[in-house]
C-alpha cells in the first residue's frame, strides 16, 4: 500500500506539473466573453468597444445620446488585457472596436485581425498630427484612428538650476555641461536618472534624432535601431553621461526612484506629456519647484520626439466597419468628445482640434503657474516622424530593457546594446515568416 | 518490516494526524488471512470518480493535448505581412529546435537548476529544523511558534515579493541603510545576488507549509519507539537524528519533490522583482520565457513547445527524485 500510495502521488504530481505548465500556453486558446455587432431590422447598429481610458464612458454616453441608430456599448479592461485581443479575435469573442497601444498594434495588422478602414477615415488625415497618423498607416492604408499622443518635453528643478547658477540647457551640449556643473556643485544631484526598465527614455532620444526601430522599402522590413547615422550621437551622449557618473542608475517607478525625486537628487526628467501629473502625485511637496521647458535638441529649437500613445481599431469581427469608423473618428477628433477625454481621461489628444481647447492647457500651480501643455503642444507640432511602426516592437522594447541592464552593469556600451537589440528584433521578425534585411 | 509504521500518509498531511495516530499498531498482524478483493460490476464507483475525471479531462488533459498539438505547427506570413494572409502549417519539430537554440531559454533552466540545488536544501532544512523543534519536548509555546513559522504562507507570494522588494531597494531599505551605517555595502539586486534575493522570498513563503507537512509526518511516529529509545539511553538529539528524520523521510522527500517542481515553475517572485531591477531579464525562468514568447511575441506555437519541454524536464526530475526515494526505502527495508 505504501508504494501504491507513492505511485499515485508521483503520477498526480507529475501529471499536475505537466498540465499546469502546458496550460500556461494553452489557456490563450480558450474563449472569453465578448460581443459582436448585431443589427436589428430597424437599421439600428450596436457596437461593442473595449479600452482603458478613465471616464471614457462619458464620451460614449454622449455619442449614444446623439446617435440613436449607432449604439456603442463600452467595456472597461485593464491595459494589460490588450495582449489578449489577438486571441479573442481568432476565437470570435473580441469586441468590434479595441484600444491598442501603438507599439503592440502592428502585430494585429500583420495578422489581419483588424480591418482596413482607409475608405472611411482617409479624409481625416489633416485632423491629426503627422506623427500620430503615421502610426495607423501601414502600406499606405489606415487600420485605426489615433487616440492620444505623447510628445516629449523636459521637466526641471527650477530652484536647483537657480541655486547653482546654471542656465537651463537648450542644446544637448549645454545639457551635458549642465550635468557636470550640477554634479560638481552638489554630488548628490544628478541631471537625470538612468532606468533600464524605462528604455523609452533612451529610445525617445533616438526618435528625436530621426531614428526608429524599423523602416521599410515596401517589400522588406529594415531594422534601423542601430543605424549609426541617427543613433551614434545619442549613444555617445548617454555613454558620456553614464561613464561620468552623472546619471543616477535606478529603476523608474520604484519607491527608490520617487524617494530620490523627492529628495531633490534628480534635476531633470525628460518624458512625455502624461508625466507631469504623475510627478505632481508622487512628489507633492515639491510644488512650485518644477518647471517645464522644451527638450534639448541639437539645434536648440527642435525637432522633438513623440513617444506615442494608443489607437482605436476595428476588429475583423465587426460587421459594421463604416459605423465603427465614424464613431472612433468622432471620439478622437470631435471637440465635444475631446473635452471629456482631456479633462476626465487625462488624455493628450492626437487630434489637432484638442490643442486649442482650454481644457488641455490650464495653468498649473504645481509648476509655478506655468501653462505646462504650451510646451507639450509646441513639441507635438514639431515632431520628427520618420521610420515606421512594425512587427515585434514589444519584443524589441522588452529586450532593450535587458540590454540596457547590461549597460548599467558595465557589461557593454549603449552602442552595443543597440546592436544586440537590433539582432534580436531581426530574428523575431524573421521567425514570424516576414521579410527582413 | 517497517513499511506500515512508516506510512506517513503524505497525501493529506494536516487532516490525517489524529487518524494515523489511532492506527498505530506497531507491528502488522502476522498470518492474517489474505482476502482477495472481489470486483462487482456496479456503476457506483464510476459515478463517484466521474466529477474528478470530467474536470481532469476538460481542464488538464484537453489543454495538454491542445498544447502538444499546437507545438507542431507554425504560422507563416509573407513579405511585410500586410498582404497575403497567414497560414498555419505543420512544422514538425522546428519549434522544439528553435526552443533548444534559444540561448536565454536554455540558460533559464540552468538558472533554476542552480537555484534548486541551493535554495531547496536550505528551505527543506529549515522546515525540518522547525518541525523537529516544535515536535521536541524542549520548546515551549509550540502552537504560537508553529503559527509564526506558518504565517508567511498566508501572505500571497506576489504581496510577499512586493514587500521584500521594498527591503531590497537601496534608497528605501532599512536593511541596506542599516548595514551601510556599520560600513557594510550590500546590493540585493545585482546580477550576482538577485537570484538569491528571489530565493529568500521563496524560502520565506514556503518554509511554513513544508514544516507543517514534515510535522504531520512526525506526529504519526508511534510514541513507543521513543520510549524504547529513551530506555536505551538516547537523548533528544539522538532520537531526532536516528528515529525522527529517517521516519519522516517520505514526507521530507515529498516536500523536496514539490519544491523542485515549484522551482522549475518559478514565476511570481522574479516577475515582481523585475519591476525594481533589470537584472531579472525577460526570460529569467522557463515559465517567464514561455509567457514572454506566448503573450509578448504572440507566438503560441513556440510557446507551446517551450511549455512541453519545461513539463518534460520537470517530469524527468520528478521521476529521478522518486527513484532515489524508492531506492533509499528499499535499501532500508532490506537492512
Amino acid at each position: 500500500m505504501r508504494f501504491a500510495a507513492h505511485r499515485i502521488t508521483r503520477v498526480l504530481a507529475a501529471s499536475g506539473v505537466v498540465a499546469a505548465l502546458v496550460m500556461t500556453s494553452a489557456c490563450g486558446t480558450g474563449s472569453s466573453t465578448g460581443g459582436s455587432s448585431t443589427s436589428d431590422s430597424g437599421g439600428k447598429v450596436e457596437l461593442t468597444f473595449s479600452g482603458w481610458v478613465p471616464n471614457i464612458e462619458k464620451a460614449v454616453d454622449l455619442w449614444n445620446q446623439k446617435n440613436p441608430n449607432i449604439q456603442v456599448k463600452f467595456t472597461r479592461v485593464a491595459s494589460d488585457a490588450q495582449l489578449n485581443f489577438g486571441t479573442q479575435i481568432d476565437a470570435g469573442s473580441a469586441p468590434d472596436i479595441i484600444q491598442m497601444d501603438q507599439y503592440k498594434f502592428p502585430n494585429l495588422v500583420i495578422d489581419q485581425q483588424v480591418q482596413d478602414i482607409s475608405q472611411y477615415v482617409k479624409d481625416t488625415k489633416s485632423d491629426f498630427i503627422d506623427s500620430a497618423w503615421n502610426v495607423v498607416t501601414y502600406g499606405g492604408n489606415q487600420y485605426a484612428v489615433p487616440q492620444d499622443s505623447g510628445p516629449v518635453a523636459m521637466m526641471y528643478r527650477k530652484d536647483l538650476f537657480e541655486q547653482y547658477g546654471i542656465e537651463v540647457p537648450k542644446t544637448w551640449d549645454e545639457y551635458v555641461a549642465a550635468a557636470k556643473k550640477l554634479h560638481e556643485a552638489n554630488p548628490d544631484v544628478y541631471i537625470a536618472q538612468f532606468s533600464p526598465n524605462e528604455e523609452e527614455m533612451f529610445v525617445q532620444d533616438i526618435y528625436q534624432a530621426g531614428g526608429s526601430y524599423l523602416d521599410s522599402d515596401g517589400e522588406k522590413w529594415k531594422v534601423t535601431i542601430n543605424d549609426k547615422k541617427t543613433t551614434a550621437k545619442v549613444a555617445e551622449r548617454w555613454q558620456e553621461l553614464f561613464d561620468g557618473g552623472l546619471l543616477k542608475t535606478e529603476q523608474m517607478w520604484t519607491p527608490e526612484y520617487w524617494s530620490d525625486v523627492n529628495a531633490g537628487k534628480i534635476a531633470t526628467i525628460i518624458r512625455a506629456s502624461w508625466f507631469p501629473v504623475l510627478l505632481q502625485e508622487n512628489a507633492p511637496d515639491l510644488s512650485g519647484k518644477w518647471a517645464v521647458a522644451p527638450t534639448p535638441s541639437d539645434s536648440g529649437d527642435g525637432p522633438y520626439a513623440n513617444t506615442g500613445g494608443s489607437v482605436d481599431a476595428v476588429t475583423t469581427l465587426c460587421k459594421h466597419p463604416a459605423e465603427a469608423a465614424k464613431f472612433i473618428t468622432w471620439l478622437n477628433s470631435d471637440p465635444e468628445s475631446l473635452k471629456i477625454l482631456i479633462s476626465e481621461g487625462g488624455l493628450f489628444p492626437a487630434a489637432k482640434a484638442g490643442y486649442d481647447l482650454d481644457e488641455l492647457n490650464q495653468a498649473s500651480d504645481y509648476f509655478g503657474g506655468q501653462k505646462v501643455n504650451d510646451v507639450y503642444i509646441a513639441a507635438a507640432k514639431n515632431v520628427i516622424s520618420k521610420g515606421k511602426m512594425g512587427p515585434e516592437l514589444a519584443t524589441a522594447s522588452t529586450s532593450m530593457r535587458d540590454e540596457l541592464t547590461k549597460v548599467s552593469n558595465g557589461e557593454q556600451t549603449f552602442a552595443q546594446a543597440l546592436d544586440n537589440d537590433a539582432a534580436i528584433l531581426k530574428k523575431a521578425i524573421k521567425s514570424k515568416g516576414l521579410e527582413v534585411e | 518490516m517497517t513499511a506500515t509504521t512508516r506510512l506517513a500518509n503524505p497525501e493529506s498531511p494536516s487532516g490525517s494526524v489524529s487518524s494515523v495516530k489511532s492506527f498505530n499498531t506497531a507491528k502488522p498482524i502476522q498470518g492474517a488471512p489474505e482476502r482477495k478483493p472481489r470486483y462487482r460490476s456496479t456503476p457506483a464507483p464510476y459515478l463517484f470518480v466521474a466529477p474528478f475525471v470530467l474536470l481532469f479531462v476538460v481542464f488538464m488533459l484537453a489543454p495538454m493535448v491542445v498544447a502538444i498539438y499546437q507545438s507542431f505547427f507554425t504560422v507563416k506570413r509573407s513579405g511585410l505581412g500586410f498582404t497575403g494572409g497567414r497560414q498555419t502549417l505543420f512544422a514538425g519539430i522546428s519549434n522544439y529546435l528553435t526552443a533548444f537554440h534559444d540561448h536565454e531559454f536554455m540558460t533559464s533552466f540552468l538558472r533554476v537548476l542552480m537555484f534548486g540545488v541551493i535554495q531547496v536544501p536550505i528551505m527543506i532544512g529549515l522546515s525540518l529544523v522547525f518541525a523537529l523543534l516544535i515536535d521536541s519536548t524542549l520548546v515551549k509555546f509550540k502552537k504560537t511558534a508553529q503559527i509564526i513559522v506558518f504565517l508567511p504562507y498566508s501572505v500571497p507570494v506576489v504581496v510577499a515579493a512586493i514587500m521584500w522588494g521594498f527591503l531590497y531597494q537601496p534608497g528605501v531599505s532599512p536593511i541596506v541603510k542599516g548595514l551601510k551605517s556599520i560600513g557594510v555595502t550590500v546590493s540585493f539586486l545585482s546580477p550576482q545576488t538577485v537570484l538569491w534575493s528571489v530565493g529568500n522570498v521563496t524560502t520565506w513563503c514556503w518554509v511554513g507549509v513544508n514544516m507543517v507537512i514534515i510535522f504531520a509526518g512526525l506526529q504519526s511516529i508511534p510514541q513507543d519507539i521513543y520510549e524504547a529509545a529513551r530506555i536505551d539511553g538516547a537523548g533528544e538529539f539522538r532520537i531526532a537524528w536516528s528515529i525522527k528524520i529517517p521516519m519522516v523521510m517520505p514526507s521530507l522527500m515529498l516536500t523536496v519533490l514539490f519544491s523542485i517542481i515549484g522551482t522549475i515553475q518559478l514565476f511570481n517572485e522574479p516577475s515582481v522583482l523585475q519591476s525594481i531591477t533589470g537584472n531579472v531579464t525577460a526570460k529569467y525562468t522557463p515559465a517567464m520565457a514561455v509567457v514572454n514568447v506566448t503573450s509578448q511575441q504572440n507566438n503560441q506555437n513556440l510557446g507551446a513547445a517551450m511549455a512541453v519541454i519545461t513539463a518534460l524536464i520537470t517530469l524527468v526530475l520528478s521521476l529521478i527524485v522518486s527513484a532515489i526515494q524508492q531506492a533509499a526505502a528499499k535499501k532500508e527495508a532490506r537492512s
